[in-house]
């Protein structure tokens, strides 16, 4: 994935990356991940410096 | 005049800062984000991402725009929630003396002093710093900080449920932000900090879309922001007797040394983090030289010293 990213080091949280959590829960373990996810949605945000760039294309939201 | 005795400590509320330098809420992480570049003990104080009461995943992606001297971002108060703060972000920070300050949001009044006082029994922190530029969702939505009667009610109830140090950071969207610091004063604010960003946005010519997706706008942050920075604080600085933060477009020594002679006690340092994560040590170290050339022992000696004729 692609995104401006303001710090590259996990602290702005401007290159997030839209996610579905059932599809990373497949591929990550949430414990080493910079993932974020709402107790009431199913989906969360990544951050393309920490979590990326690659991703899974499973994993990815493609909706925003 | 040795460099070792000259004395950068300064006080807000009852928070004793070894140095006048602190990161700005939002570009500083929890901290331990920035640790393989600076040592935390060598701040005046840490001042961690906005807290609210529930976790928030924040704005849509298409966060940032950079522009010529700073950012358009909108984050939208992305953070791990009160309680995922206390148990797993502020045992790090303990490890260290700087005084942790948490910047606070919530949507309501009652959000503000439930994470108040919640935050208020958990061990290891000095001062909250309320960010009032918070969407006010019984009043539609409108920010807090752009209405006094809110900004009032909100430090309020902020100072009624805690006896940690309260920092009011005002927003730049009114029309006279002398008017929001004298509320914040009236409501007992120990101190207050300024500026946030100036609301902005950016368009895609090709999309006609904005650069910021569904977010559409954003706050304006970095250099370009600084003249307009001080010249608030040096109005605010006029109109309060409680201590006044320094805060846009901070790069170094030069930038901070200005907000002090306008009036400020201390400043924090934003958007200049990502571009140097070593700027705040860099900044504390160019104060330190500027009194030891000018002979002044105390930082206390410079700050408010503008000369207007």
């Amino acid at each position: 994935m692609e995104r401006h990213m303001g710090c590259g080091i996990g602290a702005c949280l401007s290159c997030v990356c839209k996610v579905d959590k059932q599809n990373v829960l497949k591929y990550r373990d949430l414990k080493s991940s910079h993932i974020q996810f709402s107790p009431e949605v199913e989906f969360g945000y990544a951050l393309v410096c920490k979590d990326g760039p690659v991703f899974n294309i499973e994993e990815v939201i493609l909706d925003e | 005049m040795n460099r070792e005795d000259v004395d950068l400590s300064v006080t807000l509320g009852k928070i004793r800062l070894k140095n006048p330098v602190m990161p700005a809420s939002g570009t500083f992480g929890y901290g331990s984000e920035f640790a393989d570049f600076i040592n935390l003990e060598d701040l005046g104080a840490v001042i961690v991402k906005c807290i609210t009461l529930k976790p928030r995943l924040g704005s849509f992606q298409h966060r940032m725009v950079e522009i010529p001297s700073g950012l358009l971002c909108t984050i939208g108060i992305q953070n791990v929630g009160v309680e995922k703060f206390i148990a797993e972000k502020l045992p790090y920070l303990r490890q260290f003396s700087t005084p942790v300050i948490v910047n606070i949001g919530g949507e309501s009044i009652d959000d503000f002093a439930r994470v108040t006082e919640i935050l208020s029994k958990a061990k290891g922190i000095a001062g909250l710093e309320v960010n009032i530029s918070c969407p006010n969702v019984e009043k539609g939505g409108m920010h807090f900080g752009v209405d006094p009667d809110a900004t009032f009610e909100v430090i309020k109830a902020v100072r009624n449920s805690t006896d940690l140090t309260v920092i009011s950071k005002l927003t730049p969207n009114v029309t006279d932000i002398t008017i929001f610091a004298k509320a914040c004063e009236e409501a007992g604010a120990d101190a207050i900090s300024l500026i946030n960003g100036l609301v902005g946005m950016a368009i895609d010519i090709n999309t006609r879309r904005s650069k910021l997706g569904k977010n559409l706008t954003g706050g304006v942050t970095g250099p370009w922001l600084k003249p307009t920075a001080l010249r608030m604080v040096w109005q605010v600085a006029q109109v309060v007797n409680i201590p006044v933060i320094g805060i846009g477009g901070i790069t170094g020594a030069e930038d901070a040394l200005e907000f002090i002679i306008a009036g400020a006690t201390a400043i924090e340092i934003g958007t200049y983090n990502l571009v140097d994560p070593r700027v705040m040590i860099k900044t504390i170290e160019g104060i330190k030289n500027y009194l030891t050339d000018n002979k002044l022992k105390s930082i206390n000696a410079l700050r408010g010293s503008i000369v207007l004729s």
